[in-house]
């Protein structure tokens, strides 16, 4: 493990236009040139456990932060957040959750399981871009967790 | 009559003493009463025997004489006597008015009877002297007015009583068969059960005293009088038996919805301590609910459903809204400069009609969050949440006006949203003025609070007031006015929640009055 193969953000997300908007925002930032980008739950977890395709991982390997889209078909974020949240091997990832709207029931429940925050995908690009990056930044550079 | 009767027993017997003890003594009439010749003798017992036995009537045996000393005798009647008719006719012509006469005087009159039967002559003599009598008389019928006039009005009290007695009775039956049709022909259950405990005093089991017609349909048990609920359920659940326990120890009534498991139903109880506290019974009325339990759940299931389509519909909307937007920023980051005027013009607006529509979503979910809201109340001092909503507003030219505001009780969140649409109105309504002014005020209108937002803006005709309150209607172009027409039919839906009405007052080109109408607080300050 070196710090040249770290992954420094690990984005979720099923919507390729969201996640194109997202990638846009933390590299207008300078974030985003250790990110990955996976488009479902399953492959989340596989990665961040170092399972099927990426079993060639290592677990300790863990991302800087985790930005989990909530809704995506199959398995959904709030499950993905329940198994990254309860192994003590990767609980410490920073996990934020983006969600379509601030009424969304699910974010007491992310809270509950664990999640460190959670960003509104608003209409509006510029907001966005600010929101996730500012996050971004926020998560990996003061909060950085203890390795 | 009753006269004579009165003064012949009062004075009867003293009389009839003194003259029995001289006739006694008499040389002839002495004689006559001491030596009764024994065949008389005989004959008085048989008499006597006839007489105890009823077989003869006192009337005709008693020898009788009425005497008046005028008019000589004027009645005699011998009947049964020992002695003859001359011998009783002299005795008392001979000695005994003579006797009376030199005692009271020849004025008199004397009523006198002599039986015949006794021992001995039993003379009954009383004088009726005319003033004597008359005085007595009038004296005793002035008595006898008053007692009779008592007894009359006792009678006519008892009269009375007895009749609104039977009254009483007859309303008391009555008002029995009423309560009693009631209860046997009323929809709910009702039934007056008695509490049995175990040994260290918890409530386990009851029996079934009183049911009405009801009872069995809305429990389905059968025959219940003097059975104990535990024969049909034994496993009813616990505080059932704990709330009716505690009912009848402590006398305070409950209200309350409950599951009875074993009869698959829900109940909506009242129960309250019948009779005495040491009866330990309970009586119980209640309605089986198990119909409106199963609608309630399933509206419930289905307002869940809901929810989650609204939440999904939103998401689902926003996310091409975000790609629409934030592409057409792409466009203009990356390639902007290859693009002419009119080719940013198009895509300003591309974008802000997605804006516009994100803002809508919004709005709608916020508008159909309100229905599911529970209201907290509080109480708000309208003057510091005005303050806060003003200095929220947006950079604005116009005058605010505010007097003193009303304390309310409401949820504050919702009445400073409340506050922020209408103020925002006529904020925004105004701004084409050339001096915009914002009223707020305040007052007690026959118990209920009105809060009134004024201004000098665009107004509205009032031909199209029924579309005010309604969502998503407009009364003025986005170019005229930007908007969805969401603010003013959540006013109203929130003012609903509280209870209180909206209406609103507009002419054309001077100026809006949007009213809310609250209760007042129990305790104003």
């Amino acid at each position: 493990m070196s710090m040249n193969t770290q992954v420094e953000i690990l984005l979720v997300e099923d919507n390729m236009s969201d996640a194109e908007l997202t990638i846009r925002a933390l590299n207008k930032k300078n974030l985003a040139n250790k990110l990955v980008h996976l488009e479902n739950g399953q492959q989340a977890l596989d990665f961040v456990f170092a399972r099927g395709n990426y079993s060639h991982r290592i677990i300790a390997d863990t991302p800087k932060i985790i930005l989990l889209d909530l809704k995506m078909p199959k398995m959904d974020g709030i499950q993905v957040l329940k198994e990254i949240k309860s192994d003590h091997r990767t609980q410490k990832i920073p996990v934020i959750v983006l969600t379509s709207s601030r009424e969304d029931p699910d974010i007491q429940e992310c809270y509950r399981l664990g999640a460190n925050s959670y960003v509104v995908k608003p209409v509006e690009f510029d907001k966005f871009l600010n929101a996730v990056s500012e996050l971004g930044l926020f998560w990996m550079l003061i909060n950085q967790p203890p390795v | 009559m009753q006269a004579y009767y009165c003064v012949y027993e009062k004075y009867l017997d003293e009389i009839s003493a003194k003259a029995r003890t001289e006739l006694m003594n008499h040389p002839v009439f002495g004689k006559l009463i001491r030596d009764i010749p024994s065949e008389m003798a005989e004959a008085r017992e048989k008499v006597t025997r006839e007489l105890q036995k009823g077989a003869i009537m006192q009337d005709y045996w008693e020898p009788y004489i009425n005497y008046q000393i005028e008019q000589g005798i004027i009645y005699a009647r011998m009947g049964l006597s020992f002695y003859s008719w001359y011998e009783l006719v002299s005795l008392v012509r001979d000695y005994i008015l003579p006797y009376l006469q030199r005692e009271y005087g020849t004025g008199a009159a004397f009523q006198t009877s002599v039986n015949g039967l006794n021992n001995f002559l039993d003379i009954g003599m009383c004088i009726i002297g005319e003033a004597y009598v008359h005085e007595k008389n009038e004296k005793i019928i002035a008595e006898r007015e008053v007692i009779q006039k008592q007894n009359e009005e006792l009678e006519q009290k008892v009269t009375e009583r007895t009749l609104r007695l039977q009254d009483n009775l007859r309303q008391l039956k009555e008002s029995e068969e009423k309560y009693s049709f009631l209860f046997n022909s009323m929809d709910e259950g009702y039934c007056i059960i008695e509490m049995i405990f175990d040994d260290k005093g918890k409530p386990v089991d009851y029996r079934f005293l009183e049911t009405n017609a009801s009872f069995e349909n809305q429990t389905g048990l059968k025959d219940a009088n003097g059975k104990r609920m535990r024969e049909f359920a034994p496993d009813h659940e616990d505080h059932w038996f704990e709330i009716y326990g505690k009912v009848a120890t402590t006398g305070v009534p409950v209200r309350f919805q409950n599951r009875a498991e074993q009869l698959h139903r829900w109940y909506d109880v009242f129960a309250c301590r019948f009779g005495a506290p040491e009866n330990l019974q309970v009586a119980i009325l209640f309605n089986d609910i198990t119909t409106r339990k199963k609608t309630e759940e399933k509206l419930q299931e289905v307002n869940k459903d809901l929810e989650a389509f609204t939440y999904s519909v939103s998401h689902d909307l926003r996310a091409p809204l975000r790609a629409i937007n934030g592409y057409a920023q792409m466009l203009i980051e990356d390639h902007g400069p290859k693009l002419d005027q009119e080719g940013r013009r198009i895509t300003d607006i591309i974008r802000n009609n997605a804006l516009k529509m994100g803002t809508l979503i919004d709005d709608l979910l916020a508008f159909s969050k309100l229905g599911r809201q529970e209201i907290r109340l509080t109480k708000i001092n309208m003057d510091e949440l005005t303050e806060s909503v003003l200095k929220e507003m947006p950079p604005h030219k116009a005058e605010i006006k505010t007097g003193k505001l009303h304390t309310v009780e409401a949820d504050y969140s919702l009445v400073k949203q409340v506050m922020i649409n209408l103020i925002a109105n006529a904020l925004k309504y105004s701004s084409g003025k050339q001096k915009p002014v914002v009223e707020i005020s305040s007052k007690d209108v026959r118990g209920r609070l009105v809060f009134t937002v004024k201004d000098n803006g665009a107004g509205f005709d009032m031909k199209y007031y029924d579309k005010l309150f309604r969502v998503f209607q407009r009364l003025h172009s986005p170019a005229e006015f930007e908007g969805v027409g969401v603010g003013l039919a959540i006013v109203k839906r929130i003012i609903a929640k509280h209870g209180g009405k909206v209406w609103a007052e507009g002419i054309e080109n001077e100026g809006a009055i949007f009213s809310f109408s609250l209760k007042k607080p129990k305790i104003n300050k």
